[in-house]
């Protein structure tokens, strides 16, 4: 794979053109990537894929090495890892509720203390999500209660 | 890395007040009844005087057992979409089978004393409600205390972007 860089003063947007035979998973992934640092993800959904703002994304999570974020309607299968998004996303508001899921924090709409140092949330589809003991402290923090 | 020392921490701060807790309830219960109890009980071998060595380590490995259990019944790895009240009764009854097993191999009692299993099953019992009471008004108080620090994030949040698209 070649990679050439233009730099030009007067260039007033960033623009990335991937000049390719044809769309592999590896290409998939490089644009997922690219996507999210708009702070959009792609996701697809019944062999359609879609490109979504990351506000409207409740959480995500990863079932079978697989991952999948959700919507309040919807969900859609991703290319990328879940430390990917982690990574790019905590910047966004999105903070890791356990090993295999992160949580948009805009979306929740309640939270609770639960048993043994755990929080129970609820998303704004009414969802219940656990935070584990493990990363209920980063919650606590957002919320000025540590 | 920070997580792993929270784990640990967790492991050692619920260790201690087991044993802590432990430890407090025998001398209580050993000042009072010490004297009488130290032919039947290995416990209270010392009598009022206090407690051996060996019966406030038998303690210490009862209390890194249940801590232990705890950490595994309440873990995301075991049984994840059970309810609470399950994972409670689960770990209400390894309990019981750990310090039976204690009672047993070092002689707390004797087995066949039934006004000892009649005691071990009223003061685990008051302990247990004791315990649950306190966690459960606890969790209460701490959910209040969530609520609330939420509602203000969402209102200062929204009073945020509202001065941005002013």
């Amino acid at each position: 794979m070649k990679i050439h860089i233009n730099q030009q003063v007067d260039n007033a947007e960033t623009e990335i053109t991937i000049s390719c035979r044809q769309i592999n998973p590896e290409i998939e992934k490089i644009i997922s990537l690219l996507r999210v640092m708009d702070l959009k993800l792609t996701g697809v959904r019944e062999r359609q894929t879609y490109i979504l703002d990351a506000a409207k994304i409740l959480y995500i999570d990863t079932v079978d090495k697989k991952t999948f974020f959700y919507t309040k309607m919807e969900v859609y299968e991703t290319t990328l890892k879940l430390y990917e998004l982690e990574e790019r996303l905590n910047v966004n508001d999105f903070l890791r509720a356990n090993k295999s899921c992160i949580i948009n924090f805009n979306q929740i709409k309640s939270i609770k203390a639960d048993l043994d140092g755990k929080l129970l949330v609820t998303m704004n589809n009414d969802e219940k999500l656990f935070i584990s003991r493990q990363y209920a402290t980063n919650f606590k923090e957002k919320l000025g209660v540590k | 890395m920070e997580n792993k020392i929270i784990i640990k921490y967790g492991f050692i701060n619920e260790t201690l007040i087991i044993f802590s807790t432990g430890i407090l309830f025998l001398t209580i219960v050993g000042g009072l009844i010490g004297d009488s109890a130290k032919q039947l009980s290995t416990m209270f071998s010392l009598g009022n005087e206090g407690l051996s060595f060996s019966v406030i380590l038998q303690f210490l490995a009862v209390a890194v057992m249940i801590a232990a259990l705890k950490e595994f019944i309440y873990s995301q790895k075991f049984l994840k979409n059970m309810m609470a009240l399950w994972k409670t009764v689960i770990f209400l009854f390894s309990i019981i089978v750990i310090i039976t097993g204690f009672i047993i191999a070092f002689g707390w009692f004797p087995v066949n004393n039934v006004e000892g299993w009649i005691g071990f099953f009223l003061s685990f019992g008051v302990c247990f409600v004791i315990s649950t009471l306190s966690m459960v008004i606890r969790t209460k108080w701490e959910s209040r205390k969530y609520e609330e620090s939420f509602e203000r994030y969402k209102r200062e949040h929204q009073e945020e972007k509202d001065e941005e698209v002013y």
